[in-house]
């Protein structure tokens, strides 16, 4: 290790340059030359492995209303929805969810998440880095994050995909953790499939390879190490039989079926094909939230196909006897006023929204917090992004006081302050 | 197929594949306004009324102008007041003499500083390789095989400065160093659209620094823009940092000095010295300026979102949050510069941010012309004299800082003349090294480091070798983004940050290995394809493949390389898939993605 520490680039305040921290890993383990930073990082402490989890991200774009979801207040403040009950006694939710209110028995609702920021672009952010946006600095999106602790070492596919997305990318950390997006689920990834035969694509890289001989000899022996690397991960992935993961038309007419013929369903099923074949982080988005007009007829719309893909989901994942290794998390970047504008639509409301989560160990059937009557809000137990995502990285086995360090050497915890939702267990 | 199709597809699978940001829902802080606002008025009749007055306020102040106070012209005349427990920023000599330096004075303070610290400078590098690194560097684009062969046959003994003169005098240089700076700007923007940008202000940088502009008058005009984006382009900075102080003063203090103080928003610094009082202080600066989004505008120019800059309401005052209660209104902050100049609370927006403009410009504040030349330095040799290249400190381990100290001087000496000292840099011999790549050892800092290529460069390097791009815009819109917004989206990266932390996806790798359009252009049965051309005009190969060689990777086949290529033509048997396979493999080669 003598080696490690000498040839690493240590910085101001004792920081070690992350490339020059990742390369120095490589340094004691030939061969692995050819794998990626993950891959060599987990390679170099086998300790940071973890037993498989995933997480399933459903991602409102938009900031999707409590009102006309999971905290409907009646016949209030222009709701024309009405409430039905679910598999939980007492606990109502708005009349577009038949099929999640089935399955609240695999759910805990928060109904008191709080924030300040009310602008898409910035609340999107928190909601996925944890962090409020700082203008110097770009954090890290919570799968990244996830990524590096916990994804699987020596593996075909990327480790965190965005489905539909865009989702965030990897910030101060290596693309390698940002992810690996798939507009739309019903084909497979731009550019993933060979173009020619495979004895032709293998010749070819072959041929590469001794042709970047003449370069790494001039002296970009670590670009083309790099290169090498990247190449072979990506050629891995074309080649790989796992690639079929993100065909969803394998799978059963029935399946298929279940989750509904949105491009979110789809996305939803892909969600669960990929975690089914070891993909650690995924994120479905259904766009569409921002419901400033016609608040009521857009909800009922983005419910029809939300409603049936996410029960679906859960269900299948239970049925496969994954939920107790994979979280699913429905969420958005906030809430929407609970007073209805002239255009029939509601408009940001950071103070009090929504999200739902299931799995891994979580207690389905709760119900975290409260609103007052008129919904302007939160009168029992607020909780904070933070605290959401300490608890989801506690629930990965994530130490959320981890701190990785800034390009300027600044260190920064996975999760910036914040506990665990004790009541999501109990 | 036709080529111009081509490049586009590649695009725009890539963002198909998602890696653009241009999905993202773009609605803004003015978005977020005007549903509060919305939300506030409970009918249309309250809306209309609010448009009204809000028509008729662009007309007549609502509230009386403050009263006015007069700031000096000359901010040099302004006091630095020091106060108990805060540092400052330390000023330079009031007086700048004439300290322009040239290129062998360049080179002997380099070489004497190298030899004082025993470490060997590398060998030059080749005349092709010089060639390819100053079309790269300067106007962003490979050089042809003529460009290569004129300068191998010049036996003048000025051939390198008539080349660099030559590319300096290309209007492609401000293009490549406006894409640089828009990069710069854009890039930790929080905001997805505004990181897509194409707010004209490509261009906009492309003509000052076409046209010689000093750097301290372009940055003034940042500083101090006002009106809408359509207009005035150089808005787009307020624009990217959705005209928060906070967040605009943070990124004008890294950009332009080089000096970070966004971590003091919060608490003190931790590592610097910076006080939170003092960064609110700067903030305060842009304390009475606010953005708005123009729709109407952006109607009118087709265009997907236009910001104006304006002046705030005159009774809005910037102030510090409480750091226990953030709820409470918090004090109010009068601006006072890093250096302990200070302007009083009754100044304008207009006079807060020319005086900033001109504290931040002026010659006593040497960070100011360091900032510059370390990232010019960086650009064109690998890595700054100090790492990272924005963060100068003060107190910063500088590799050779004489040579950085002359460099930084002389910049201010020739009145911030860009051209020069690209000039001087490019003639030097510090320039025309080899390569070497960092090996986490003193002697980095010294050498050339290989930089990848930026997604235009790369594009117009791919559009070179195999196709052609119609569409030239720089962005488009959402709905329609242009090829070099999507390819940016796919192939861009921060330019603030390390070389060395700049790292290929597997999303690129697929792009360039299985692109369907892109096989479809290398393809040699393609009409019109490069392949075609060659192939059936040379048949000798040793001949086609040093054409292949010089177009993509502006150089002659190595002997072995050749070898290589002619064994694998034989194995192959068919020429035309052979030369398929050479040509992919030099696109997906490490060489062409990089400037070394």
């Amino acid at each position: 290790m003598d080696r490690t520490i000498m040839s690493a680039r240590i910085g101001k305040s004792g920081r070690v340059s992350r490339r020059a921290f990742l390369r120095t890993l490589s340094v004691g383990s030939a061969g692995l030359a050819a794998l990626g930073w993950q891959d060599q990082l987990l390679a170099a402490a086998p300790a940071l492995k973890k037993a498989q989890k995933s997480v399933i991200v459903l991602w409102m774009q938009g900031g999707p209303t409590q009102f006309e979801t999971f905290d409907p207040k009646g016949g209030e403040h222009g709701c024309q929805t009405k409430t039905i009950p679910t598999a939980i006694p007492g606990v109502q939710i708005a009349d577009f969810w038949p099929n999640v209110a089935k399955s609240m028995k695999d759910i805990a609702l928060i109904r008191s998440m709080t924030n300040k920021e009310g602008n898409h672009q910035r609340a999107t952010y928190q909601l996925h880095t944890g962090y409020v946006p700082s203008g110097t600095l770009r954090h890290p999106c919570f799968g990244s994050l996830v990524t590096k602790e916990i994804a699987p070492q020596d593996f075909d596919l990327p480790g965190f995909v965005s489905v539909i997305g865009p989702s965030a990318g990897s910030g101060f950390l290596p693309v390698a953790y940002g992810p690996f997006r798939v507009g739309d689920p019903s084909k497979l990834p731009s550019n993933a499939e060979v173009t020619t035969s495979i004895t032709r694509f293998d010749r070819r890289l072959a041929l590469l390879g001794k042709l970047e001989s003449s370069y790494a000899e001039a002296g970009a022996t670590r670009r083309v190490e790099d290169h090498a690397g990247v190449y072979h991960q990506a050629a891995r992935l074309s080649k790989s039989p796992k690639l079929k993961a993100f065909d969803v038309s394998a799978e059963p007419e029935k399946t298929q079926a279940a989750y509904g013929e949105s491009a979110f369903g789809k996305g939803c099923l892909l969600a669960r094909r990929l975690v089914e074949a070891g993909v650690t982080y995924v994120e479905v988005t259904l766009n569409g939230w921002d419901t400033h007009q016609s608040n009521h007829d857009r909800v009922q719309a983005l419910a029809g196909q939300c409603d049936v893909a996410y029960a679906a989901l859960l269900a299948d994942l239970k049925a496969r006897g994954m939920l107790d290794h994979t979280m699913v998390v429905w969420m958005g970047e906030f809430g929407r006023t609970p007073r209805v504008n002239p255009a029939g639509g509601r408009d940001h409301f950071p103070r009090a929204f929504c999200a739902a989560i299931s799995g891994m160990g979580i207690a389905g059937g709760k119900v975290i917090g409260k609103t007052s009557e008129a919904g302007n809000e939160v009168v029992d137990r607020p909780v904070s992004i933070q605290e959401l995502f300490f608890t989801m990285a506690e629930r990965l086995g994530i130490d959320p006081t981890k701190e990785n360090q800034s390009p300027v050497g600044r260190p920064l915890k996975i999760v910036d302050g914040g506990k665990r939702i004790g009541e999501l267990f109990a | 197929m036709s080529p111009s199709l081509t490049l586009r597809t590649l695009a725009s699978a890539l963002v198909v594949a998602g890696l653009g940001l241009i999905h993202a829902d773009s609605a803004s802080a003015a978005d977020a306004k005007d549903a509060r606002k919305a939300a506030k008025s409970q009918n249309a009749q309250a809306k209309k009324a609010l448009a009204k007055k809000a028509r008729a306020a662009k007309e007549r102040p609502l509230v009386p102008a403050a009263a006015t106070v007069s700031i000096p012209d000359r901010v040099d005349s302004l006091k630095v007041v020091k106060q108990p427990g805060r540092p400052l920023l330390p000023l330079g000599p009031s007086q700048v003499g004439a300290h322009s330096l040239t290129a062998p004075a360049l080179d002997e303070l380099v070489e004497s500083e190298a030899a004082k610290a025993g470490i060997p400078l590398a060998e030059r590098i080749s005349d092709d390789q010089f060639v390819r690194r100053a079309f790269l560097d300067v106007i962003g684009e490979l050089p042809s095989p003529a460009d290569i062969n004129d300068y191998l046959a010049d036996t003048t003994p000025d051939r390198k400065a008539k080349l660099i003169e030559r590319l300096l005098a290309m209007p492609q240089f401000g293009k490549n160093w406006g894409r640089y700076w828009r990069d710069v700007v854009v890039y930790r923007s929080a905001v997805a659209d505004r990181r897509m940008s194409g707010m004209g202000e490509v261009e906009w940088f492309a003509d000052r620094l076409n046209a010689n502009v000093p750097w301290d008058k372009i940055v003034t005009q940042i500083v101090t823009a006002k009106g809408p984006t359509t207009e005035s382009p150089q808005a787009f900075f307020f624009a990217a940092h959705e005209g928060k102080p906070e967040e605009i003063i943070g990124e004008m203090s890294r950009i332009f000095m080089g000096v970070q103080i966004a971590c003091a928003q919060c608490h003190d610094h931790k590592t610097d010295p910076w006080k939170r009082d003092q960064f609110h202080e700067m903030a305060s600066f842009f304390g009475k300026s606010a953005i708005r989004r123009r729709r109407d505008l952006a109607m009118q120019a087709g265009v997907p979102f236009v910001i104006e800059v304006v002046a705030a309401r005159p009774d809005r005052e910037y102030k510090k949050p409480d750091e226990k209660d953030p709820a409470k209104p918090g004090e109010v902050v009068p601006p006072v510069f890093l250096s302990g100049q200070s302007i009083p609370l009754e100044a304008t927006d207009a006079q807060r941010r020319q005086t900033f403009a001109g504290l931040l410009t002026s010659k006593r504040n040497t960070y100011f012309a360091k900032a510059f030349v370390n990232r010019t330095w960086s650009e064109l040799t690998g890595r700054g004299f100090v790492n990272p290249i924005d963060d100068l400190g003060p107190d910063r381990p500088t590799t050779m800082p004489r040579t950085f100290a002359a460099l930084t001087r002389s910049f201010a000496a020739t009145d911030y003349d860009v051209k020069e000292l690209f000039r001087v840099i490019l003639n030097s011999r510090a320039y025309d090294r080899r390569f070497a790549e960092p090996k986490g050892s003193e002697s980095d800092a010294w050498a050339i480091s290989p930089a990848r290529l930026t997604s235009d460069q790369l594009l117009d390097a791919i559009d070179w070798v195999v196709g052609m791009v119609d569409d030239n815009r720089e962005t488009g819109n959402r709905n329609r983004p242009g090829v070099r917004g999507l390819f940016r989206a796919a192939f861009g990266y921060d330019p603030s940050s390390d070389q060395q932390d700049v790292e290929s996806s597997i999303p690129q790798a697929l792009a360039l290995m299985n692109n369907p359009n892109l096989s479809e252009r290398i393809n040699a049965t393609t009409e019109g394809s490069l392949l075609s051309k060659i192939l059936s005009t040379q048949s000798s190969d040793d001949k086609a493949i040093e054409l292949l060689y010089l177009r993509a990777l502006a150089r002659k086949p190595t002997s072995k390389e050749r070898e290589t290529c002619l064994a694998y033509i034989a194995e192959v048997g068919k020429r035309n898939e052979a030369y398929e396979d050479i040509l992919w493999s030099l696109l997906n080669s490490t060489e062409f993605l990089f400037n070394h």
